[in-house]
């Protein structure tokens, strides 16, 4: 990424210790595909210790788009332990208010479950079809993206402040999506709309954040959380999904997902 | 300036050279090199699903961390 667009540059430039946790392709990487939810929530839990013993301080957690809720789950797993806040960006939080395709909730739930357990399945979303699916968000603007780029190609110059991210955004910073993932994705989103209800599911037990300790104090200049909090686009504190209970269970890995509408215990009781 | 001549750049056929030039590139690359380079990390922590990337290992000690979580499906490169 261009050092004028790049999160971690920019934050370095405002006095902060940025890290990332990369999981680099999975289509390339042993196993790569057969990774869960879990996988990816361990391996958050995972360098939020590392980064505690190797700067003796509680990291916040920044995600962005799905990351976001991965900072959550994590958050709620830990009961907000060794964190010191949550940022998420354009991460979704109330499918009920954002209908996504002008699509209502109490509609989409059983679309998704359909497509979860009838065609997703564990296969996996290979990384040309995110490129592709981003693009047909606007698939008008994506054409006159590529348009410009023809007519302006004598003018390089011109180009070269955006070209990382066209290429990134053409193809080179997508990789494939593991089945399992996906299916935990879709189920964690949409099963009683958790982001804004409260709490999460982890391997059939509730989860939430009350009765988590406060977070300390540090001067970020990003919004400090008594607890880890949602604050994004349009999202701003979202006091509900931080109330109800807090119960971590005797297992020690993180156990996510399932088959929507499928067995276990029904949650919805919970907060 | 004009790379091959040494004179001012301009006119029709200066553009098409240009164009022509860039397009071969984006068609052998994949894009065009903008002579970036990405910001300097060292990986300090890796197990089979994950490495944690440290961004600037060489700062000063005592800065706030911050960790960054990327979606899924992009990969780090879309934060560094």
């Amino acid at each position: 990424m261009s050092p004028a667009v790049s999160a971690v540059a920019g934050l370095h430039r405002c006095g902060v210790d940025p890290w990332v946790v990369d999981s680099g392709e999975p289509a390339h990487e042993e196993g790569g595909l057969q990774r869960g939810l879990q996988d990816h929530l361990d391996a958050i839990s995972e360098s939020i210790d590392h980064v505690r013993a190797d700067t003796g301080r509680r990291p916040y957690l920044v995600g962005y788009s799905q990351g976001g809720m991965f900072a959550y789950e994590v958050a709620v797993f830990r009961g907000n332990e060794g964190i010191a806040g949550i940022v998420t960006l354009g991460s979704p939080v109330d499918l009920k208010a954002m209908k996504p395709a002008g699509i209502p909730f109490e509609a989409l739930v059983p679309a998704v479950e359909f497509l979860s357990n009838q065609v997703v399945g564990t296969r996996s979303l290979p990384s040309w079809a995110s490129s592709t699916g981003f693009e047909l968000l606007d698939p008008a603007g994506s054409l006159r993206k590529r348009v410009d780029f023809v007519l302006k190609l004598h003018d390089r110059d011109a180009l070269a402040s955006h070209e990382k991210r066209r290429r990134f955004l053409n193809g080179e910073g997508w990789v494939a999506w593991p089945g399992p993932s996906l299916l935990d994705m879709m189920v964690g989103l949409t099963r009683h709309n958790r982001f804004m209800t409260g709490g999460y599911e982890i391997d059939g037990h509730l989860y939430t954040l009350r009765g988590s300790e406060p977070a300390g104090a540090h001067g970020l200049g990003i919004r400090r959380c008594d607890r880890p909090s949602v604050v994004g686009e349009g999202v701003g504190t979202r006091g509900a999904a931080l109330r109800g209970r807090r119960v971590r269970p005797a297992g020690g890995s993180l156990r996510v997902g399932g088959r929507i509408g499928g067995g276990g215990r029904d949650l919805a009781g919970g907060r | 300036m004009c790379r091959y001549c040494g004179g001012v750049a301009s006119g029709p056929f200066h553009d098409l050279g240009e164009w022509a030039r860039n397009a071969l590139e984006v068609a052998r690359f994949g894009g065009l090199d903008t002579g970036e380079e990405s910001s300097p990390y060292e990986i300090t922590q890796q197990s089979p699903t994950h490495r944690l990337r440290r961004y600037f290992p060489d700062s000063d000690p005592g800065r706030v961390a911050v960790i960054l979580i990327p979606p899924m499906m992009l990969s780090r490169r879309s934060s560094t």
